[in-house]
């Protein structure tokens, strides 16, 4: 899959030097005595850049771990070892009841986690997460008020404005140069204030209509879940086997490099931004739905978890590298694993333990993996 | 329930999604090292031991019996401001002051959560004269400080719900606060007489330690120690964060982990409805519900009542009009009048679904969380939320 996509950025970096090559012919053919002209000399500094993105790139799709497994594949392989314990941990986790108490939470995070996974491939770092939700989660719940003639108005405005809150972050952030966790903090701090003030601190019930959608289910699986999925395979797709996909990842493994290559960096770095929104716009609209009450404060604990969700996923913090995809699946990991550690009964000090150490421990397979262990493994 | 109120935003923030549970774990384990103990915690601990009197609430009196003739100034300075529960006690703050001609001036301070400024809120009316003030100190014994000279230059001031530490009658006038173990106990007894003396029961509490839970437990303990057929599920109350979401996924694990739950006592009302949603969502019949009144609680049972036939609910006070009690305490003081009212209130039950005299209240016109058990008049309720 990986292969495939990458010929496809290969192709389209493959361009700058091309020319750079034809030119370098030109120049020899008219027996150009001179010194490079400006021209060329930028040429040339492009073909390197390009160089660079390329070795970036290849570097990310290189690493792999003992279980021969790509970086993105480590969090499947340990959800899937999750799964396989909690039976032995807690008898009735598998249970049809705790499977489909827990897949809503956890189809709402991974909407999160995606949207903090687009804004880390860009280098950046999105902190307006609790005021987005929170105001995501006030807007579709107040706006109709309870009234389903409403709610699909709700819903659009709801959608909107976390785009548009991404848009500001966004261009704070591309335009103005501002670190990212100094805008998008500034922009929470003023979405909060603006929750507290339109709430008045009072919590409003989602309409009837949206919360009987949430609580239905569509082929045996809650409508909340399988919109997730759905959304989340598209971005997948797009993200993997689409130009603008690939693009994009290029510009946050390189954005110098990306913009030689004749990439429009400042478009890709704001809509990340903006399709984060949206997806956070999205999470608060299913999160309201489900609970019927959000609280007003409701987006306050999605985002530690979110950034977690990211790393365990495997997206590099420094940008480029990333698989929206395996952001979801840590979501499921951390949703599963709190579910777990709460069907056991143990006192909130143990459930604390043994998630951080299960967090720990998932962290850490890849880290070894990635240093220790190939090398060890390779002598023996 | 008043320290959750005290304490929604804070315990929200703090309330961090499973995964990353270590983030709070480390960040509590640092605060505990370098903070006194907090408003929730002192509060409980220093109300057992109040010199205010324990009564009932046929002993509190009105108004107009402490108002005397003098003209005062009062205040209130809430440490936090920003919830529905704030929000009537303003306004039952108010509506109390305006009952006595001679208050001229019925004033309010939003501390925001942050005691800085609650402090810098009290020394302010004290600067300014303010004869009676009513305080909420969110931040326990910080507040102390600012208390005590307050009421060293003379003006009645009352603390209530939140102790900040320190001595009723020698720190400061008084604290005003609900008997939290006796609300365990009026749970308990009804559970009890609701499953015959014979079932499972949870209890669901609020933030992790916190003394709240921990003394309306010894209330829940007492009770069911004569019911050697009850038995309470894990023995010790399971941490919700008062938070509805939370509660919700609380409850679930909750039913996974015990096949049988034959009755629920929770601190929060408000809370409870999340894990409402949980016995729903997992297609479980509903049980006999004990907590403190909340709209949303109350309208969840009325639309299952009829699908869920062992379902009832009953609710204590969540007492939004204690900052009656205090202002009385307060006003009383400063006009040189006595004020025989109890400081530490046992409170009846307000909502009782097998009492045909104490039906549930639910108004889905107003928000979720309000509060029926508030003694303002109905449209003065509305006209809070009406924004």
């Amino acid at each position: 899959m990986n292969r495939v996509s990458d010929f496809a950025l290969i192709d389209l970096l493959q361009v700058p030097r091309v020319r750079h090559a034809r030119a370098t012919v030109e120049r020899r053919r008219r027996g150009c005595a001179a010194a490079k002209t400006q021209r060329a000399r930028q040429l040339d500094d492009l073909s390197s850049r390009s160089q660079a993105l390329l070795l970036d790139i290849e570097n990310a799709f290189g690493e792999e771990n003992i279980l021969g497994l790509g970086r993105f594949s480590a969090i499947w392989a340990a959800t899937a070892v999750l799964f396989a314990v909690s039976p032995f941990i807690a008898a009735d986790s598998l249970s049809h009841a705790a499977i489909f108490s827990m897949l809503p939470f956890a189809a709402i995070l991974a909407l999160v986690a995606v949207g903090q996974t687009l804004v880390v491939q860009q280098r950046g770092l999105d902190l307006s997460i609790p005021g987005a939700i929170s105001l995501g989660a006030l807007i579709v719940t107040k706006f109709p008020n309870q009234a389903d003639a409403l709610a699909p108005a709700g819903i659009l405005l709801t959608l909107f404005v976390g785009g548009f809150v991404g848009l500001v972050n966004g261009l704070t952030i591309a335009l103005f140069g501002v670190a990212p966790f100094v805008a998008t903090l500034g922009v929470n701090a003023l979405l909060l204030g603006f929750v507290q003030w339109y709430s008045g601190g009072s919590p409003t019930g989602a309409a009837d209509s949206l919360n009987q959608w949430a609580l239905s289910t569509l082929g045996g699986f809650p409508n909340t879940v399988v919109l997730t999925f759905v959304l989340i395979a598209l971005a997948q797709a797009v993200l993997l086997w689409t130009v603008a996909g690939r693009r994009f990842e290029a510009v946050g493994a390189n954005p110098e490099a990306a913009n030689a290559a004749g990439i429009r960096v400042f478009r890709y770095q704001v809509s990340s931004y903006v399709v984060a929104g949206v997806c956070y716009a999205t999470a608060a609209i299913l999160l309201a739905a489900f609970l019927k009450t959000p609280g007003v404060f409701i987006g306050d604990t999605y985002l530690l978890p979110s950034v977690a969700a990211v790393v365990l996923g495997g997206t590099a913090l420094t940008g480029g590298v990333g698989n929206v995809a395996a952001s979801a699946v840590a979501a499921l990991f951390l949703t599963q694993l709190g579910q777990l550690v709460l069907s056991i009964g143990a006192p909130t000090a143990v459930q604390l333990l043994i998630q951080s150490g299960a967090i720990a421990v998932g962290m850490g397979l890849r880290e070894v993996n990635q240093s220790f262990l190939p090398r060890w493994s390779r002598s023996g | 329930m008043m320290d959750r109120m005290a304490r929604d935003r804070s315990s929200e923030r703090g309330g961090a999604e499973q995964g990353l549970r270590i983030w709070s774990l480390l960040a509590s384990a640092a605060l505990a090292l370098v903070l006194p103990p907090t408003g929730a915690a002192w509060s409980q601990d220093k109300m057992m031991a109040t010199v205010g009197r324990i009564g009932n609430v046929d002993e509190l009196v009105t108004m107009d019996k402490v108002c005397g003739a003098k003209p005062i100034r009062v205040a209130l300075v809430d440490g936090f401001g920003g919830n529905s529960w704030r929000r009537i006690t303003r306004a039952e703050y108010e509506d109390e002051a305006k009952k006595c001609p001679n208050i001229k001036e019925v004033l309010y301070a939003d501390g925001q959560n942050n005691p800085q400024k609650t402090i810098s809120d009290i020394q302010s009316f004290v600067a300014q004269g303010v004869e009676a003030i009513v305080v909420f100190p969110d931040a326990g014994p910080a507040m102390l400080p600012a208390i005590r000279a307050a009421h060293k230059a003379g003006v009645a001031i009352v603390a209530y719900t939140a102790s900040p530490g320190g001595k009723p009658g020698v720190d400061y006038l008084d604290f005003i606060a609900p008997n939290t173990p006796s609300d365990g106990s009026t749970w308990a007894k009804w559970v009890a007489k609701s499953l015959n003396g014979q079932g499972k029961v949870v209890f669901l509490g609020g933030t992790p330690g916190n003394l709240q839970s921990q003394a309306e437990l010894e209330g829940v303990k007492k009770v069911f120690a004569d019911y050697p057929k009850i038995e309470l599920l894990g023995g010790r109350p399971v941490d919700t964060n008062w938070d509805p979401a939370e509660t919700q996924k609380v409850v679930a694990g909750l039913l996974t982990r015990y096949p049988e739950i034959d009755a629920i006592i929770s601190d929060y009302g408000g809370g409870s409805v999340g894990g409402i949603r949980a016995f729903i969502n997992a297609k479980h019949p509903l049980v006999p519900w004990a907590a403190n009144d909340a709209n949303e609680f109350a309208c969840l049972w009325q639309e299952n009542k009829a699908a869920n036939p062992n379902y009832q609910m009953m609710t204590v006070s969540s007492r939004t009009w204690l900052v009656r009690v205090a202002l009385r305490k307060a006003v009383a003081k400063a006009e040189g009048v006595e004020d025989p009212e109890p400081s530490i209130v046992n409170q009846p039950i307000v909502e009782d679904s097998t009492d045909p005299k104490l039906p549930p209240k639910c108004d889905s016109s107003l928000p979720p969380d309000a509060i029926f058990s508030s003694q303002l008049p109905p449209d003065k309720l509305k006209a809070v939320f009406a924004q």
